[in-house]
């Protein structure tokens, strides 16, 4: 039992350089995630990273040159572990050339992102007079054509 | 301020992402500064709980700290 009030549910954002050829990619991802295991995390879920634009751009000190980025790999898991397993995990990150900049938070096992489902809700409202209609007009012609379909079978 | 307009309450979301751009978008001003819980009409739990998914989500490059 004490192992797991021990637990805590965390969620690892992370950005990993966009210098990286996009077919690595799933190398790097598949590292950080294999390092999350080795300390004994429990995954819950994951999303890949994928490029995207950065809001502003951020710099990396690279063999004494700060490097700028515009762009990264963006993806996040979300996995459970003990609190002092986090610190090590955190400190091997830190060290890793690879990520540009990351985040661990701590979060909720249940899902945590709405967004999508708000937009299809405000969707739904604006549709909702079309997808009314239809369905009466096919039912309706449906009944016709099985009306039809029954008179022929007598007459034969 | 009463809970039907608190965002977060009217919409049940228990838990604010910084990874939830499209909502969080909603409570910044085109410089991108926070709106004030005046503005908002949030709770203060759910206020405090929205400048720190804001901040962090700035961090991460999912959201600019100065826009224009």
């Amino acid at each position: 039992m004490q192992e797991i009030e021990l637990m805590q549910v965390y969620e690892l954002g992370f950005h990993i350089v966009p210098t990286i050829a996009e077919e690595k990619v799933a190398n790097v991802f598949g590292d950080i995630k294999s390092l999350l295991e080795k300390n004994g995390a429990v995954f819950i879920s994951e999303e890949y990273p994928k490029m995207r634009p950065l809001a502003y751009t951020m710099f990396k000190n690279e063999a004494g040159k700060n490097e700028k980025f515009n762009f990264s790999y963006f993806g996040w898991v979300k996995y459970e572990l003990s609190k002092e397993a986090t610190f090590e995990v955190k400190e091997k990150l830190e060290k890793n050339k690879e990520i540009l900049r990351f985040l661990v938070i701590k979060t909720v096992r249940e899902n945590t992102l709405y967004g999508h489902k708000l937009s299809k809700k405000e969707g739904e409202k604006t549709e909702t007079p079309v997808v009314g209609v239809i369905p009466e007009e096919i039912a309706i012609a449906s009944e016709e054509e099985i009306d039809k379909s029954i008179e022929e079978l007598v007459v034969e | 301020m009463n809970k039907a307009q608190d965002f977060f309450a009217q919409n049940s979301i228990k838990h604010i992402d910084y990874k939830d751009v499209d909502i969080l978008k909603k409570f910044i001003n085109p410089y991108g500064r926070i709106l004030s819980r005046k503005r908002t009409g949030l709770s203060a739990k759910h206020q405090r709980a929205l400048a720190l998914s804001i901040k962090h989500s700035r961090f991460m490059g999912l959201l600019p700290y100065i826009a224009r």
